[in-house]
């Protein structure tokens, strides 16, 4: 019971919130300062969690999940901090919160799962409650759109992933995910299993926007309240992850012979078209998503390794990931809060209106690129070296290439705000935009210069994960 | 060990305490807090050598390192180590990264952004220190790829201007596709040594197991990551470009220090090469058509900058040749001298700049009366540059000759017949520029700036003598590289080579004598070709820019169109139903948003989960959802979820039929 305290604690919080907001109206700035608060508190119960299995097995908890739930408190915080300007537009400020809150404490959920339908419901709650937040901004129809194209399509894939569950059990005979594993284990597998995986794979493909899954992509980033944007693009990428972890690396090993071509492919290709349709972009959360997209195709190479050496490359790239990438909206946010919009030309000259936003986006730019001395450096190198001592050379030239590639659109950014000119008032952020900054810049700065901690908890989990 | 931690420290923290620094009091002292430090650093580096050069027994001098991170079970770590090689860099960078922050102190005078050159400065010499320090491959690359970021910014230093920024961005770009080579050889020395210490892949007993052909491929990918930083055949088309930063950046980085990091990483990895010998090969051509072309180049430049940079571009070929022949005696000794009096040139040039405002040629003359300082010592670092007895690059040179005539004839003739151009273009330049009738007055520069050109051209003048058995051949000693005896007749026929570039300079360009424009007419097709720069920027341009910017445009069309074109015809039908639908929309926008969801909410009640399996359903579906919501997409014009979800069930197909039936095809 005490492992699933940080969950409960989310939830505690949330409905925390909705309750202050009937007792006092009006106080939504204290109420997110109290989230981030909590969430700060979930964290360190976290550092406390028995490993073990709960509820007749249907959860469990381990290292892996705790290195997770850790990141997703921290990235839900600074979600939560960068959401004060954006939340003062809408009429709905503590169920605003709330729902964030929920979407944390289901991305939790969805890491412990270790059965098929606490796995689905898990990233249910997830999913729905991520419709409501895209379509928030209630009267700009981008986001409307957004909202309900996400919406269809995340039911049809959806479908799609009940499919290949409902096959995965007619096949075994079992929803759990350890049994699945040695049920697997006995036999050669047949059809019914095989498409049941693809399926499964096509499911989680949408999730984590794998070529050709990522079409929703573009549209709703560039719709949805850009801390939702922000969350979309690191939240639900990890949790989406972690799940196929558990499930295409872990229960469904003994396939691997068959996926790790179909694998292989869908990583290059992912990168591939990523990079090359974010040269092209002119809005920058656009130019944001399709980088997303190129960096799901990194992480892929993670699922095609073995699993030890798979799970600890991809949780550190994770890690470094999220707060390279949250730095990067936080930068977007503080633009286009003080009216900057978000087309790329908002970046003009910010290095004379705000030399430390303009320092703190050219680290987050480095660090999505790769280049030392900041954490991204590290994680490309850990993921790419794994991956050739795997075997893989010519997947990790492929994103080798790739991240040259990727450079040329971020250089673009900061070429924006070094060279180009412009007569743009300075920016002044928030106070709590600030702490996001400061928060995340610390985290790629120190991790890229001493990655040594995270890699060895990492490491960690993952033996612990792979036994 | 602390002494020598502190060699690149103290550049490191002078950097910060420039750069980061809020307070103006520090700001105003930048200069003296960057000189400061590289002053110690310099006197450190002395002590340095000195020690190595005392230094009995095998092994680096010092050595030290700390776990970075683990990866499997091997571990990475960060480390330093002295061995003569490296002391010998760390002398050439501090000496002249001193010796330019002095000479700054008046060229950079005035400017606006002072402060933070002094900061860019002391942040490339702490990488630049950092390379030569490193005793492992991987932190080599890492700071390779730092004092690249310096040289980037330090290039689009005056970026108001729009040729500096391009310029700075071709740098990065060009030296970048090197790197790729670069990194694939570190990564490929980790796969086959599992390890990325220098000590275990060049000294270890791997070295002699692993396949010639492995190794070959290690030395090439290596060599490529040198050749974009040493701007060596075809990736040289940077450096020209890179001289739009101010001139002792010039001096500093694009001549005597960055661009020999390609070189020093060749000698760094020497017991490599010579265990590849096709690699080594390669290396020597490559060198030889760099060093030939680019001299022919530097004969038809006008920049007086743009002289200089062909000429290290040839200079870097000589070296490369000096390697490639086997000798890396040769190399390193050329990289030193050749360190010194281009360093002096370029801050000779920048000093003339200083003073009649042009870098055209033909705008300058008689420049020897105003500036006697500049001219005398300039004189003496063309003297060296040619190979003149008894200067500097006189035995470098001989050194690198000799080397190429053991190795190949045609190299070696090649070379020579560079030798005679070095001599030609560089005497071109001095008689333009400092004889003849003077067009423009100039006045000498403030002893800030002369000072280090006088302690240049001593070194420039008698540094090539530690080669020589007068100092009992010392240099071939300390880098323990092969010692071949001196040829006479070799020293002779070079002498003769430069003393005959020198005269028809001399004909040419200050008697007249030779009517240039009647000999670059008699040759025109050639003299186009090289004036216009064997055309290498063009077809770098045709095939990487426009062919890169084409494939992106194809996908971007792919991506839009095709796809959707695809579903439309699918859906024309459903089409004209959301157009009757949309017509009706218009009136009723606002409750078009209520109206969809309501109508998702009863479509999915009514039709259920199942429906969605089928592709047929799925289309179906959309073909409803966009009568539903056509209006909005309308107005967004984009959206066509109907496509995104057609895709989905296509690839969810093809991964299906790839799964399943893959092992048949």
């Amino acid at each position: 019971m005490f492992a699933l305290l940080p969950e409960l604690a989310v939830l505690a919080l949330a409905l925390a919130v909705l309750l202050g907001d009937l007792l006092r109206k009006g106080r939504a700035r204290e109420l997110a300062w109290l989230s981030v608060a909590g969430l700060a508190g979930a964290f360190l119960l976290t550092l406390r969690t028995t490993y073990g299995t709960l509820f007749t097995e249907t959860l469990v908890a381990d290292a892996f999940g705790v290195v997770l739930k850790q990141l997703f408190l921290a990235g839900t915080a600074v979600v939560i901090l960068l959401s004060m300007r954006e939340m003062e537009r809408f009429a709905w400020k503590a169920e605003y919160l709330s729902l964030v809150l929920f979407v944390c404490a289901g991305m939790m959920l969805m890491v412990s799962a270790n059965e098929l339908i606490t796995l689905y419901v898990a990233l249910e709650i997830v999913t729905i409650t991520l419709f409501i937040l895209t379509a928030y901004r209630k009267r700009d129809a981008l986001s409307v759109e957004a909202g309900l194209k996400l919406y269809v399509q995340g039911f049809a894939s959806s479908g799609i992933l009940l499919y290949g569950l409902s096959l995965l059990y007619g096949a075994t005979n079992t929803t759990y995910l350890p049994a699945i594993a040695q049920a697997l284990a006995r036999g050669s597998p047949t059809a019914t299993l095989l498409l049941g995986a693809v399926m499964v794979l096509a499911g989680f493909g949408f999730k984590l926007s794998i070529v050709p899954f990522h079409m929703w992509v573009p549209d709703v980033y560039q719709g949805a309240p850009t801390p939702i944007t922000a969350f979309l693009s690191v939240g639900s990428k990890a949790a989406g992850f972690a799940v196929a972890m558990r499930v295409l690396v872990l229960a469904l090993g003994s396939l691997q012979g068959h996926l790790i071509v179909v694998l292989g492919a869908l990583a290059v290709v992912t990168m591939f078209l990523g990079n090359l349709l974010a040269i092209s972009q002119n809005n920058v959360k656009r130019l944001l998503a399709y980088s997303t997209i190129a960096h799901v195709g990194y992480m892929l190479l993670a699922l095609v390794m073995s699993p030890k050496v798979g799970a600890a490359s991809l949780l550190f790239y994770l890690a470094v990931y999220t707060f390279a990438n949250l730095l990067a909206f936080a930068v977007l946010i503080a633009l286009s809060d003080a009216g900057g919009g978000e087309d790329i030309s908002a970046f003009s000259g910010l290095v004379t209106r705000s030399p430390w936003l303009a320092v703190a986006m050219v680290a987050a730019l480095l660090s999505l690129g790769g280049i030392p001395p900041v954490a991204g450096f590290v994680g490309k190198f850990y993921l790419f070296a794994n991956a050739v001592r795997e075997g893989f050379l010519l997947l990790a030239l492929a994103g080798v290439v790739n991240t040259i590639i990727s450079m040329y659109y971020y250089l673009r950014i900061v070429r924006e705000m070094f060279i180009v000119k412009s007569a743009a008032p300075a920016v002044l952020p928030s106070f709590a935009l600030k702490v996001a900054v400061a928060l995340c810049l610390a985290a790629i700065v120190f991790f890229g210069l001493y990655p040594a901690p995270l890699l060895r908890s990492v490491e960690y989990a993952a033996a612990l994960l792979v036994r | 060990m602390l002494n020598v931690l502190l060699i690149p420290a103290l550049p490191l923290l002078a950097a910060v305490a420039i750069l980061f620094a809020a307070s103006p009091w520090l700001r105003e002292r930048a200069s003296r807090i960057a000189i400061g430090a590289i002053s110690v650093s310099f006197l450190l580096s002395l002590v340095v050598l000195l020690q190595a050069s005392g230094h009995e027994g095998h092994g680096p001098l010092y050595e030290g390192e700390m776990r970075w991170l683990t990866l499997g079970t091997t571990d990475i770590s960060l480390g330093i180590m002295v061995d003569n090689l490296s002391a010998l860099m760390l002398v050439i960078v501090t000496l002249v990264a001193l010796l330019v922050q002095v000479y700054s102190l008046g060229y950079m005078h005035g400017d606006p952004r002072f402060s933070r050159y002094y900061g860019f400065l002391s942040l490339f010499t702490f990488s630049m220190l950092g390379l030569v320090l490193s005793d492992n491959i991987l932190q080599l690359f890492i700071f390779w790829e730092l004092v690249g970021l310096c040289s980037y910014l330090l290039i689009g230093f005056w970026n108001e201007k729009p040729a500096p920024q391009l310029a700075q961005k071709k740098a990065f770009l060009v030296t970048k596709a090197g790197d790729l080579g670069f990194f694939l050889g570190v990564m490929a020395i980790f796969a086959l040594f599992g390890s990325f210490r220098f000590e275990e892949i060049l000294a270890g007993p791997k070295l002699a197991l692993i396949a010639p052909a492995a190794l070959t491929f290690i030395a090439l990918a290596l060599f490529f990551g040198a050749m974009g930083k040493s701007a060596q055949f075809p990736l040289h088309i940077w450096l020209p470009n890179a001289m739009e930063g101010p001139t002792p950046v010039s001096a500093l980085i694009h001549a005597a220090t960055m661009v020999a990091a390609g070189i020093f990483l060749v000698a760094r990895m020497y017991p490599l090469f010579e265990a590849a010998p096709y690699a080594l090969a390669v290396v020597a051509i490559v060198g030889t058509v760099t060093l030939f072309m680019a001299a022919t180049i530097a004969l038809t430049v006008f920049d007086i900058k743009g002289v200089l940079a062909y000429s290290t571009i040839s200079q870097l070929g000589y070296m490369m040749l000096g390697l490639g022949a086997g000798s890396l005696t040769a190399g390193m000794f050329h990289l030193m001298t050749h360190a010194f009096f281009k360093a002096l040139l370029f801050l000779g040039a920048g000093s003339v700049i200083h003073a009649v405002h042009t870098q055209d040629l033909r705008e300058m003359g008689g420049l020897r009366k105003d500036m006697p300082l500049t001219f005398w010592t300039f004189l003496i670092a063309t003297l060296a540059l040619a190979g003149i007895f008894p200067l500097a690059g006189f035995w470098s040179k001989d050194e690198i000759l000799l080397a190429a005539w053991h190795h190949s004839r045609p190299l070696f003739f090649l070379a020579l017949a560079g030798a005679f151009m070095t001599a030609l273009y560089m005497f071109r330049l001095v008689f333009l520029c400092f004889f003849g009738a003077g067009k423009k007055h100039g006045h000498e520069s403030p002893d800030s700036m002369t000072r280090p050109l006088l302690v240049l051209a001593v070194l420039s003048a008698v540094a090539g003598l530690v080669a020589t058995p007068l100092f009992g051949n010392w240099f071939q000693v300390f880098i323990h590289g092969a010692h071949e005896e001196p040829s006479v007749w070799l020293m002779l026929l070079s002498t003769l080579a430069a003393g005959a570039g020198i005269g028809v300079a001399y004909l040419a360009y200050f008697r007249r004598a030779i009517n240039v424009a009647v000999f670059t007419q008699a040759i025109r097709p050639l003299y186009v070709l090289v004036k216009n720069k064997y055309y290498v920027d063009e077809v770098v341009d045709l095939v990487f820019v426009k062919g890169s910017l084409l494939l992106g445009r194809v996908l971007a069309w792919l991506d839009h169109s095709l796809v959707d074109g695809a579903v439309n015809a699918v859906a024309s039908v459903a089409r004209l139903v959301s157009k009757a639908a949309a017509l009706i929309d218009t009136y009723l926008i606002d409750g078009a948003v209520n109206f969809a969801g309501w109508l998702t909410r009863a479509l999915s009640r009514v039709s259920g989960l199942f429906d969605l399996y089928v592709v047929d359903g799925a289309v179906n579906l959309g073909a409803w959802l966009t009568g539903g919501f056509s209006s909005l997409l309308r107005a967004t014009q984009s959206g066509q979820v109907q496509s995104y979800v057609m895709v989905v069930f296509a690839g969810l197909a093809a991964i299906a039929v790839l799964v399943l039936f893959g092992g048949m095809i």
